[in-house]
């Protein structure tokens, strides 16, 4: 049994403008020591798949319309607010995008990283204080005594993506769910924070779903990869065939798009036009309207996601050949 | 497990430290300094008519609005006396614990309510919070003079009743705040960080939404002190507030009215204890929201402003 299962999910939103699809029948599975990427662009439903799970959809506008979680094999959408509640952050950790935002300013570090143990009722070995100083210093925190007892606006960008993380691991969920803990960081800080959750991940044998648009932390971190677009996963493959060989024309746009040390490109080829509105969805396949292989069957018929080789599916009627 | 209040609080906030630290950052702001001062001479003054320290309260006729500054008069003297020919400065003692006292009750008693009224319906919103706003509207659609003479009318003018009345009708404007400021911080992205690491409700309430809404509620309360003073001085003025012989500053500012071309000091002096008693609120207020905002602390404990 997989470790987290996600199946047909669709969450919707009421705007201004009608009703629109954020998630439309997302299906993945995670196991146990995998780190699982969601790659896509602005707009395509990676975060909103991470806040379906940790039940943080704003409702209304937005709902879940149909599809089912499931951890452990227990149905998380079935599940009461309360019980639902004690799962997150115990069992389901969530490492947020902006650790700035997401730590209170009037506690400090220490005291809020110690509120994981204490809202879940965790008394660790050596007392509460102990662990998070041991916490810290594992996760390269130096002089973690003093450092414990001070205000976040007091750490710089990097460090409080750190103690955010430490945060979400300290009292050992089954599984991570990552959102862009890189994107806020410049290029050297992003290794660091990359390094540490790799680091992590060996240590906990947690499995990872780590949200990004970042093809090279792709590469250094992820064992899966989901491609999403507008809503959809529309190619999951191992990351090393992934690199070598998309099937997807969008995940051989995005590859192309991207500056790459491997191959001795001259020009980066950028995908034509814009990600569609959500509101109005070209018919049949989304990516058609910018997609250089359609044909008059992609504005017809939506491609199913299948199998185009070992552990690897796509959604397209066209796919690119192997390579 | 350990005390979960001072687990990781900065060294300089531990217990045995703490008092200390807080006289450093008072020193810091010496307007705060002057107000602490001032509060503290009110409290000996409520101390002093409390171990009826001042007996000479005698009316006298040949006092009558004798002028202050008159330094050949005993000390109890040297603020004037009233029409009555009463020592003004003993007048002032006595009237200080029952205006603070009425103030301060009235003032904590619609801050604690407002707060959790005003809370409650901005975090769960809904049915409570619509019957708690709704409730406000129509406290708030009646003049409040009206509703407080309506109130001390049918229950009869008593310093209990008073304190009630003026409660009440200022509990609005605390839930109205108290409930927009909660709407604001419920959307923060700690809380809901708080509720994805599995806080419930009561723990997010408690540990991150009071704690950022509390500055903004004791701003209000100390702008509120002044008026509820001045307000209790109004419905004493009708008749419906103290009843002489008690006295307040506000009575007495009401009581020297009359004789403000001939005799100002009747009514400058009470005046004058209200406006700094209100200003020393206020001040403190301001030291204490920045006091319990760790990025802004530096301002009082820097030694180089």
């Amino acid at each position: 049994m997989a470790l987290l299962e996600v199946e047909n999910l669709q969450v919707s939103f009421d705007t201004a403008s009608g009703r629109i699809l954020a998630l439309n029948g997302v299906s993945f599975s995670l196991e146990r020591g995998e780190v699982l990427a969601l790659l896509g662009e602005s707009g395509s439903g990676k975060s909103v798949t991470a806040a379906a799970i940790m039940d943080l959809v704003p409702n209304p506008p937005g709902a879940i319309d149909r599809g089912s979680i499931r951890f452990h094999g227990a149905e998380l959408l079935q599940l009461s607010r309360n019980e639902r509640r004690d799962l997150c952050g115990n069992r389901i950790a969530l490492i947020f995008q902006d650790a700035l935002a997401a730590l209170n300013p009037v506690y400090s570090v220490g005291w809020q990283i110690a509120e994981m143990y204490r809202i879940h009722g965790r008394n660790p070995e050596g007392g509460v204080e102990k662990a998070v100083i041991d916490l810290l210093k594992a996760i390269g925190i130096p002089d973690p005594e003093r450092r414990a007892r001070q205000y976040p606006h007091e750490f710089s960008g990097g460090m409080r993506q750190r103690i955010m993380i430490a945060m979400a691991v300290a009292v050992g969920p089954d599984v991570i769910i990552a959102d862009e803990p890189t994107t806020a960081l410049d290029v050297t800080i992003q290794a660091q924070v990359v390094d540490l959750l790799a680091t992590i991940r060996k240590r906990s044998n947690a499995g990872m779903i780590f949200i990004t648009h970042d093809l090279g932390v792709v590469a250094e971190l992820a064992d899966r990869v989901a491609v999403m677009y507008a809503g959809r996963i529309v190619e999951t493959a191992n990351v090393f065939e992934l690199f070598e060989d998309a099937r997807h024309p969008y995940s051989v746009g995005l590859l192309a798009s991207q500056p790459r040390v491997d191959t001795d490109e001259d020009e980066l080829v950028p995908i034509p036009g814009s990600a569609p509105n959500p509101v109005a969805l070209p018919s049949g396949c989304a990516f058609r309207t910018r997609c250089p292989r359609a044909e008059g069957l992609c504005a017809e018929v939506i491609p199913p996601l299948e199998t185009v080789g070992p552990g690897r599916q796509a959604a397209c009627h066209f796919p690119v050949s192997p390579a | 497990m350990t005390d979960r209040s001072t687990e990781f609080l900065p060294a300089r906030e531990h217990r045995s430290r703490r008092i200390l630290w807080l006289a450093r950052a008072l020193a810091g702001d010496p307007m705060a300094v002057a107000a602490a001062i001032w509060l503290l001479i009110v409290v000996l003054a409520i101390l002093t008519d409390a171990m009826s320290l001042l007996g000479d309260n005698r009316i006298s006729l040949k006092a009558r609005n004798l002028p202050p500054f008159d330094f050949g008069q005993p000390w109890t003297l040297w603020l004037g006396a009233d029409a009555l020919g009463r020592p003004l400065l003993v007048r002032l003692v006595q009237a200080a614990s029952t205006t603070i006292g009425i103030a301060l009750v009235t003032v904590l008693t619609s801050l604690i309510g407002g707060t959790l009224l005003g809370v409650v319906a901005g975090y769960f919103g809904g049915i409570i919070g619509n019957v708690i706003m709704r409730i406000c509207d129509i406290i708030l659609g009646f003049p409040t003079l009206l509703v407080a003479l309506f109130g001390l009318y049918l229950f009869g003018p008593s310093v209990g009743n008073l304190v009630i009345v003026l409660a009440v009708t200022r509990m609005p404007a605390y839930i109205r705040v108290a409930r927009a400021e909660t709407l604001e911080v419920r959307e923060r992205l700690f809380v809901d960080a708080a509720r994805v690491f599995g806080g419930g409700s009561t723990w997010i309430l408690r540990t991150h939404i009071l704690p950022s809404v509390a500055p903004t509620m004791l701003t209000l309360a100390s702008v509120n002190l002044a008026m509820v003073m001045l307000f209790e001085s109004g419905l004493s003025y009708l008749g419906l507030g103290i009843q002489p012989p008690s006295v307040s500053w506000g009575l007495m500012v009401a009581q020297g009215q009359g004789y403000l071309s001939s005799a100002w000091w009747l009514g400058f002096f009470p005046g004058l204890a209200i406006m700094f008693t209100t200003m020393s609120f206020n001040l403190l207020a301001n030291w204490f929201r920045i006091v319990n905002d760790p990025s802004q602390h530096w301002r009082l404990l820097s030694r180089r402003r």
